[in-house]
This record gives structure tokens, sequence and C-alpha cells, in this order.
């Protein structure tokens, strides 16, 4: 009696942790890649993965697969530090939720506000999926640096 | 006498019991008289067999009767296509179901009209409509490659910034694409009726 009570209370709070944490995936920013053209001006690091220039702006594709199960609604949620101080220099992600053979099913765009040399407040989106097979693409355009201050993507999560 | 008799019987009956008693201790494995006397009652043996009967129920592999004629690895496809509609569904209810709000609805379908508009000589805009939180884009093409193309290169546009869902139509005469477009602010769980985790 007393046994299945202490599995009882394990189950319950199994399942509080499972509701409350909706299996968000994480990911690090290294796995992201460049666009054609601009290979030779991303470096990666710990940190994620950052612009070498300091006078244009390079796009990077992060990928992976949603966690929820089909036909739901997908969190995607990138973490960034935006230090360029120009104004329409900033970090812009387009989040595409596509089937499994490429078709976009939902997008969104969400791009960073200021700047500073904190984190930025995540770059958050909901997406909904119309299909089985289910798959993410976030293509992120990085600034330059600016005087020296470098931007980095650092991680996305997708749920 | 009788009662000699009845002094012997009782005393046989008491060493009978008592030998069968440490006969039985004996045959027992070391350490079974502590469990013997922790062992469940008999009702307590019918709830777990209860409870195990019931696993087995909810583990056995399920019994899925097909039709003469179907193809039964068609099922999964079949779900999902009845899924996409069921959102689809959902989407457009709610789109149907909203309110007008006159002054956003104006502006949002001028800008998705620009917007959309002489990007693509084989697109055709057939529809656009706004309520209050979403909005309803119609088009046709004249090729599937068309449909594609427009789709990946319509997203960044600042009018479908919030979010956009595509649903396509293939089966019509030409290929169509109906969006639900978000208005900034608004989130899909909510048009949809999703939790909020």
């Amino acid at each position: 009696m007393r046994c299945r009570v202490v599995v009882s209370l394990v189950g319950a709070f199994l399942g509080v942790c499972v509701v409350g944490d909706a299996f968000a995936e994480p990911h690090h920013a290294t796995l992201c890649n460049p666009i054609q053209g601009n290979r030779d001006f991303i470096d990666y690091s710990h940190w994620g993965v950052r612009n070498t220039l300091d006078n244009a702006q390079v796009t990077v594709h992060c990928g992976g697969a949603v966690v929820t199960a089909p036909f739901e609604v997908s969190a995607i949620s990138v973490s960034t530090y935006d230090r360029n101080t120009l104004p329409n220099q900033d970090i812009c992600c387009t989040m595409r939720v596509t089937d499994n053979v490429g078709n976009i099913q939902s997008s969104a765009v969400r791009c960073t506000s200021g700047f500073g040399s904190a984190p930025m407040p995540p770059l958050n989106a909901t997406l909904l999926n119309l299909s089985s097979g289910v798959d993410v693409d976030i293509e992120c355009t990085i600034p330059p640096m600016d005087q020296g201050q470098i931007s980095w993507i650092s991680s996305y999560d997708i749920e | 006498m009788r009662l000699w008799i009845s002094t012997i019987l009782v005393a046989s009956v008491l060493v009978a019991s008592g030998l069968i008693s440490w006969r039985r201790g004996r045959s027992r494995p070391a350490g079974s008289a502590a469990v013997a006397e922790t062992s469940p009652t008999a009702q307590e043996v019918d709830e777990l067999r209860r409870e195990v009967d019931e696993l087995k129920l909810r583990t056995a592999p399920k019994l899925v009767l097909v039709a003469p004629g179907v193809n039964p690895a068609a099922a999964p496809e079949q779900k999902a296509r009845e899924r996409t509609r069921m959102t689809t569904e959902t989407l457009e209810s709610r789109f149907a179901g909203e309110g007008i709000d006159v002054d956003w609805s104006r502006k949002a379908t001028q800008d998705l009209r620009a917007a959309l508009a002489g990007r693509d000589a084989q697109t055709r805009l057939t529809g656009v409509d706004c309520a209050t939180s979403l909005c309803k884009v119609v088009m046709e093409h004249e090729s599937p490659e068309a449909q594609r193309e427009l789709a990946s290169a319509i997203g960044e546009l600042p009018p479908f910034r919030a979010g956009v869902v595509y649903r396509y139509d293939k089966n019509g005469e030409a290929p169509r694409t109906t969006l639900y477009v978000l208005r900034e602010g608004h989130d899909f769980r909510e048009v949809i009726g999703a939790p909020n985790n």
C-alpha cells in the first residue's frame, strides 16, 4: 500500500514536469549554417555563431525538427546578442515550419529591437503545423560588428 | 474414564497440529517467516490481479479491422488529411466568426494587396479579406512551381511578418493557395484555441 502511494506521487510529479516543460528542444547556434557567399564571414565558438564583417550583415539557416505532435502549435525561440547600435541593423529571423518535402506550412518574422551588451529578449513565435512530417527552418540575418562589438545568435529552442 | 479419553484426544490434536506447523515451517525457505507475517490479504491480492488485468488490456496491441479492398497503410495518410482539414476548418470558422475591426481591416487589406501586386505574373490574387485578428488571402497559380515560389517569397514581406499559415489546394483546375495572416500582437495558440504552455 505504501509502495503504491509512493509510485502515485512519483507519477504525479513526473506528470507535472511533462506538462510544465512541454518538451522544448534546445539547440546550440553552432548548428547554424551560412548561406552561399557568406561562408567566409561567419565564426563559431561556445557563444554560438557571429558575423565577422564590420560593413555587411550575414545570413544563416538553423534547422531542427518539431517536437510537438503534428497539427499542433510549435513555439520557436531564438536567443541573441545584438550589439549593433544602428537602428536598422538588428538580428531578424524568419521562422518556417515545413512539411517533410519543404513546403512551407507556416511562417513568422521576429527581429531584435535596440541593442545592448546583455542577451536580448528571446525572439519568440508560435507556428502552426498542418502536416504530419514537420521540420523547422530559422533563417537569421546577423548585423555587422559595430565599433568592435560583436552580435551573436547563441541558441534556439523548438517545441 | 470419559475424562481421560477427552484429555487424550485434546492432547493428540494439539500434538498433531504442532507437528504440522513445525513441518510447514521447515519446508519454507529461510526468511519466509517474516514474509508470512506481512503477506498480502486475499483482498489485496485480488486488487493486484485486477490492476495487472487492466494493464494487460491497456498495453495489448489493438485489433484493427480493415474492410476488404482497403489498404491499411493508407490509414495514417487519411488520418493526416483529416487532421489538416480539421485544423484549416478551425482557422476558417475563426475567421468567419470574427467581427470586423473596420479601420484595421481596411488598412490591412490595402497593405496585403499592395505587397502582392505585380509580384508574380503566374499568380493571380482572387481574394483578400480581413476581420479582427486574421486576414484571408486566396491566390491562384498557373503552375505548381509558381505556387512554391510565391510561398517562399512572401513570408518576409511586412504584412506577413506576424505569422502566416499556408494551405495548398492542388486538386482544382489551377493550384490554389489560401493564406491565413495574423494581425500583429496575436498568436496562433489564441486563434485555434490551443492552451498556452
